[in-house]
């Protein structure tokens, strides 16, 4: 596997990083790598100006591994239409990580912001630490959010986790905030801690799974009790109970919660 | 600053109403009209090779106005389908199937054309439409005030005061600035401000006012070519988007049969977006086309014109309309997802918005697809029929390349049933046409038609005196086989350059520069004697239902900085 790695020296208000993906990077020369255009602010900049860059691009994506080093909050879009390859963010990163993917593989060490994998069609992202709102969901005013793909993290997460979910996976580690997976039409969400109020509200199909506590809306219906799920080859001891919702929407939408 | 003059050299010429079919001769241009004779140091334009067209003229997109901006909020992710960042000549473009209007006027120019009509305007929201226009660049552009469901129409219609009426309308347009009538489900809109309902033919009573959709047709129809307006009624019939309805759009034309035309024309009827009011009904209560009736009524009437409608599917788009009702029906049908804006506006007329993706896998949307493809087929005379896309409501107008190659490509059409749903194969009868456009038809159908039919002396064509609108297109006709090779059309129908009033807008299929259109508008009022009686009622009914004061009713002039009045012809 090819790596490039770009290592932040300078600080700026805001970087948009969309570009430094294994996509735009993959065929590029050593030449080609130094002028790599970003934003700065409302400013396109060369990459070299804020980045130390090193190493050599594959072929292609998928044999293409970029690492962006010393990563700070302040760098948004990583890894946006990324198909393919490996992006490593080590420290913490700000919003629209993995923004419209459709392949692919992020990893990020640290925490990260807002809109992460929004809208995203395929690939996965793992964030290390916590995550912010708007996990997964749609672009603010559209009503599809992720259609396929999975993000794991390790973390919690903010609210609104989920939101207009089309399909895929997310799993959160620690605890989520409010809405978690408010308007999900299809998907799963998996929180092996806590989640905030109105659970699932408005959703129509999918599933939910909290493993810790949760204050389940009066438009759900009980709906059965489980010994042990079976969720993607990985088995979650039980007992669950069934909820059936969003009733408010007519919904048929699944929210397991374990007992 | 006057535009030099310039001669386009060795381009293929098509100006069907001069009678020019894709004959090399040069057009010389001077002060920013079309001249027979230029200075010797006139600039010379290389075009050979190319087709070089009149500018483009649309009839019917929905592109300013308060539902317009209605529909920019509803579809925030719209704004990130499609931008460009600013650039030293242009500002950002931003938007897709409802850009801003800075977009609308850039994306039109590069379309090869140079003027858009606004169809659907409620007169009491006049001052926004224009504020919009004003920020559309380059077009020249044209109003149609809403008319079908004015409660002081209703009044008139059921009194049969036709002078009375004709004296509204006169005022009307030159208060609001407006140039046509348009008519939006007569009556329908009124059921469903005050009763919840919708009419469901032309002959259902305003409970009310006791008139029907037919009266307020007839009677809109006559005033209208008795007035002598430049264009004929702008009709959305009764019934849209719901099954079956192409006998109540048949019953809408059959209304207006015996009306006589104006002298200086030969219709009396426009129907619009026909695609949406053409769906025939089979056995089971299904869905199916209903194109072949009205295409028969079209091709045996001279009376009518209508434009498309057409649908493009799998994009997303927004649809925006007066009629109120059809957005709710809509709405309810989309289920959960659909978003929907419901508007009303006092004593004139109504509105709704739902945005929407027509899908080629849901028989339905994949029969409407079919619908306005096989009726532009079917109808005989290209004079009277005009290739739209009822920007936004079945697609955005930036589709218009792909519509004109389905329609001069039986191999396109075919490929693009292949993809669709199985039901266009036995509901519709698009498979078993051969019919395929021809240049000068489709140079008819998007330039010269719709120019005559709605009246404009200096759009359309090339001949002296004209306007210089000229569109060029980087195609040999000679070269490209149009039936087999249907991408190069849907590539190359973007405009290599447009020249607009004389001026270079677009260059190598790039925008260089942006110009201000001029507004088409009316500013005439009725007999005095008539004026007057008409206008005594008209205050006592302000005063009675309207908000607003008589005297802030008429907007200023300043709303339109370049007007080029239209004058109308009363017939006495």
């Amino acid at each position: 596997m090819y790596q490039v790695s770009f290592k932040l020296k300078k600080e700026a208000p805001r970087l948009e990083i969309d570009t430094l993906t294994p996509d735009c990077l993959c065929l590029c020369s050593a030449e080609e790598l130094k002028s790599v255009k970003i934003w700065r602010g409302k400013k396109e900049v060369p990459a070299s100006e804020h980045f130390e860059v090193k190493g050599e691009p594959g072929p292609t994506p998928e044999e293409t591994m970029v690492v962006i080093e010393n990563c700070k909050p302040f760098v948004h879009y990583a890894g946006m239409f990324m198909s393919g390859g490996i992006l490593k963010i080590k420290g913490s990163c700000g919003n629209y990580i993995g923004s419209r993917m459709t392949g692919g593989l992020i990893e990020v060490e640290g925490n990260v912001g807002d809109m992460v994998g929004e809208e995203m069609k395929a690939g996965k992202i793992v964030v290390k630490g916590n995550a912010g709102n708007y996990l997964g969901s749609a672009w603010w005013g559209d009503t599809t959010g992720m259609t396929g793909g999975q993000i794991v993290v390790e973390g919690n997460v903010g609210e609104m986790c989920g939101q207009w979910m089309e399909g895929g996976y997310i799993r959160v580690k620690g605890n989520a905030g409010d809405f978690l997976g408010v308007k999900q039409v299809r998907g799963i969400i998996l929180v092996e801690g806590d989640a905030g109020y109105c659970c699932g509200a408005g959703m129509t199909y999918g599933r939910i799974l909290v493993l810790g506590n949760v204050e389940i809306l009066p438009t759900y219906e009980p709906d059965g009790t489980y010994e042990q799920l079976d969720i993607l080859d990985e088995i979650f001891k039980g007992p669950f109970q069934l909820y059936k919702g969003d009733g408010a929407e007519d919904g048929k939408g699944d929210l397991y919660v374990r007992k | 600053m006057m535009a030099e003059s310039m001669i386009i050299k060795g381009g293929i010429v098509y100006d069907p109403l001069n009678g020019v079919k894709g004959e090399k001769t040069d057009i010389m241009i001077k002060d920013g009209v079309i001249v027979s004779e230029v200075p010797s140091d006139a600039k010379e334009v290389d075009a050979s090779g190319k087709i070089v067209a009149p500018g483009g003229v649309e009839m019917h997109a929905h592109v300013a106005g308060p539902k317009v901006n209605a529909g920019r909020t509803l579809l925030p992710g719209d704004f990130r389908r499609y931008y460009v960042p600013k650039t030293d000549s242009l500002r950002a473009l931003v938007g897709y199937a409802v850009p801003t209007n800075y977009t609308t006027g850039v994306k039109y120019t590069e379309l090869g054309f140079t003027t858009v009509f606004e169809p659907a305007m409620a007169p009491l929201d006049a001052r926004h439409t224009f504020e919009e226009l004003e920020d559309m660049p380059n077009a020249d552009k044209a109003v149609f005030p809403v008319f079908g469901n004015n409660w002081f129409v209703f009044d008139c219609v059921k009194d049969n005061d036709i002078e009375k009426l004709k004296a509204f309308i006169a005022w009307m347009m030159t208060e609001t600035k407006g140039y046509g009538i348009k008519i939006v489900n007569p009556c329908g809109a009124y059921m469903w401000a005050h009763h919840h309902s919708n009419v469901t033919s032309v002959d259902d009573v305003v409970p009310e006012y006791d008139v029907t959709p037919r009266q307020v047709l007839r009677g809109l129809a006559q005033a209208n070519e008795e007035l002598g307006l430049p264009h004929t009624i702008h009709v959305h019939a009764n019934m849209l988007g719901r099954v079956g309805n192409v006998s109540t759009t048949l019953d809408t034309l059959k209304c207006v049969e015996d009306i006589k035309p104006h002298p200086s024309r030969e219709q009396v009827i426009h129907l619009t977006h026909l695609q949406f009011n053409c769906f025939g009904e089979d056995e089971n209560h299904r869905i199916c086309s209903g194109a072949e009736d009205l295409a028969e009524y079209i091709n045996s009437h001279p009376q009518v014109s209508a434009d498309l409608g057409q649908v493009i599917v799998d994009v997303p788009t927004c649809t925006m309309t007066s009629d109120g009702p059809a957005e709710f029906f809509i709405h309810k049908a989309l289920g959960p997802k659909a978003k929907w804006i419901n508007g009303d506006v006092e004593a004139e007329c109504g509105g709704g918005i739902v945005p929407i993706t027509y899908r080629s896998n849901n028989p339905f949307n994949a029969i409407q697809w079919a619908i306005g493809i096989e009726t532009c087929l079917l109808v005989k005379d290209p004079w009277r029929v005009v290739i739209t896309t009822d920007h936004p409501n079945g697609g955005p107008a930036w589709y218009y390349p792909r519509v004109i190659s389905w329609l001069m490509s039986k191999k396109a059409r075919d490929k693009m049933i292949e993809t669709v749903h199985k039901s266009v194969q036995d509901k519709t009868s698009l498979v078993n046409l051969e019919r395929e456009y021809t240049w000068e038809e489709i140079l008819i159908c998007t330039r010269a038609g719709p120019a005559k039919l709605l009246g404009l002396k200096s759009k359309g064509h090339l001949g002296e005196g004209a306007h210089a609108d000229v569109a060029i297109y980087p195609i040999d006709p000679e070269k490209v086989d149009m039936a087999n090779q249907p991408e190069e059309i849907e590539k190359k129908l973007w405009a290599d350059m447009v020249i607009k009033d004389g001026k270079f807008l677009v260059k190598n299929g790039k925008t260089i520069t942006t110009e201000r259109g001029r507004t088409y508008l009316i500013n005439q009022y009725y007999k005095d004697e008539e004026h007057k009686r008409m206008l005594k009622d008209l205050k006592e009914h302000f005063q009675k239902w309207y908000s607003i004061t008589f005297n802030n009713y008429r907007i200023q002039d300043v709303f339109a900085p370049r007007p080029q009045t239209v004058s109308i012809n009363p017939i006495s």
